[in-house]
């Protein structure tokens, strides 16, 4: 725990804290549970501050709240929160920091801090990412359970044609996801396609859309040994026709 | 979740403890609302409508821009209800944790950030937390949260209400009360601590 950054629990939770701070804060939150913990017990005696000036609204507002959700699309409760039961028990505070605040400085931290060596030569890109991350935070919660766990390890690389992939995996987790970052554009009859690939041959992740963050995870890493995307025809392969653009080794 | 929030807006109702759980709660309306349950977040409306706009309203002031505030906060509740998690805390309490952000959000953007800094720079502390405290104080329904703020020092009381209440950074409460920053930082910590003690927010 780092003490100068921990006092700033009181202002953090009181959104009292300058955006520029607020970043440098939420990693360190990522990386520390107690404060995580400190944080979400602070933050709810906050909104009980909240709660005593209970003030009621205009009437009208009611009306055209109700009406205003019948076209707002709900969030997709997680799209990516596949993994079943108990982990989730154990990451919850962290989780919520990550789920709240910004899963992609949580990511890019992960892989700034303890992934150095791939995070000096991914900076630019995961700065890039930062913002579909952010604008779909809400899809990556198993992104951030999974940079919770103690043998995470991260592989990242780059395209033949430009972007870059990194691969996040959990042997305890038994599961790794795929982030692709800044694809080159592809004719709109042609997509990327992601591969888990291993001695019995290809199987396809499912289809990324060209350039943004989009995660794709893989449950289950026995029989996978690398990750490869490659260019299909639009609307996939069901097996892999071309030479990937890009291929690694799935993390140890 | 502690029932003293749940149960903020119960006065109005027939105090009946027969009734007290005869409605589903504000967490189950949520889980109902992320099935798409409009009619259950109609319910929730009605619950946390009045918390959301108080904070709001206290955060931002003007009132036309409060009500758009609020409407953002509750349909982005509907929006997000998805992804709502009870262990962290309870329905009232995410709707209170985005109503602050939002609200805190309207009045730091841009120019509101400019005139603000002036704002900050031409008050003087003591009407600067006056206002605050007094506007609060009228409308401070909850007598334990009001018994717990009198349990602080002068100094965390008025930073934490300046910086909740007000709306104001850390930077800029120190500025208002005339003390340095890491003090401030140290107030708004402990502050906070003491009261969630004394609140028993677990």
């Amino acid at each position: 725990m780092n003490p100068e950054l921990h006092t700033l629990t009181g202002a953090y939770s009181l959104d009292a804290i300058d955006n520029s701070e607020r970043g440098d804060f939420e990693r360190h939150l990522a990386a520390c549970p107690e404060c995580a913990q400190e944080v979400a017990e602070l933050r709810r005696t906050a909104s009980r501050l909240g709660a005593a000036i209970s003030e009621d609204p205009p009437g009208r507002l009611k009306q055209r709240v109700l009406e205003e959700i019948k076209r707002v699309r709900q969030d997709s409760p997680g799209g990516l929160r596949v993994v079943g039961s108990g982990g989730w028990a154990r990451v919850g505070a962290r989780r919520w920091v990550v789920g709240v605040t910004s899963v992609a400085a949580a990511v890019a931290l992960a892989l700034a801090g303890t992934f150095g060596v791939i995070a000096l030569r991914a900076q630019h890109q995961l700065a890039g990412a930062q913002g579909a991350l952010a604008q779909a935070s809400g899809r990556y919660a198993s992104v951030a359970q999974l940079l919770s766990e103690p043998d995470v390890r991260a592989v990242s690389s780059n395209g033949t044609n430009g972007g870059s992939a990194t691969a996040i995996a959990s042997r305890t987790l038994d599961k790794a996801i795929l982030l692709t970052f800044h694809l080159p554009a592809t004719p709109s009859n042609e997509t990327y396609q992601a591969w888990a690939i291993g001695p019995g041959g290809a199987h396809s992740l499912g289809l990324l859309s060209g350039g943004s963050a989009v995660p794709v995870v893989l449950n289950g890493l026995a029989g996978t040994t690398k990750f490869g995307v490659t260019v299909e025809p639009a609307g996939g392969s069901k097996q892999r026709t071309t030479t990937p653009v890009i291929l690694f080794d799935v993390p140890a | 979740m502690d029932d003293s929030i749940r149960s903020i807006r119960r006065p109005k109702q027939p105090v009946d403890p027969s009734e007290q759980n005869a409605g589903p709660s504000p967490e189950d309306l949520l889980a109902l609302v992320a099935k798409g349950d409009e009619g259950a977040f109609e319910q929730l409306y009605d619950v946390v409508a009045g918390p959301v706009f108080g904070v709001v309203r206290r955060v931002v002031r003007d009132a036309a821009q409060s009500e758009e505030v609020t409407q953002e906060v509750l349909v982005e509740l509907w929006r997000t209800a998805t992804r709502f998690d009870p262990a962290l805390g309870g329905a009232l309490n995410w709707a209170l944790t985005l109503a602050h952000r939002r609200a805190v959000d309207r009045v730091r953007s841009a120019q509101a950030a400019a005139n603000r800094d002036e704002r900050v720079g031409a008050m003087s502390a003591d009407r600067a937390f006056d206002e605050v405290a007094e506007a609060v104080a009228a409308r401070l329904e909850h007598e334990q949260v009001r018994r717990c703020l009198s349990s602080l020092t002068g100094l965390q009381r008025e930073s934490v209400m300046l910086a909740y209440y007000g709306g104001n950074t850390y930077r800029e409460v120190a500025q208002l009360l005339n003390t340095p920053l890491g003090t401030i930082k140290t107030r708004l910590r402990d502050g906070l601590i003491r009261l969630r003690d004394c609140l028993g927010v677990a």
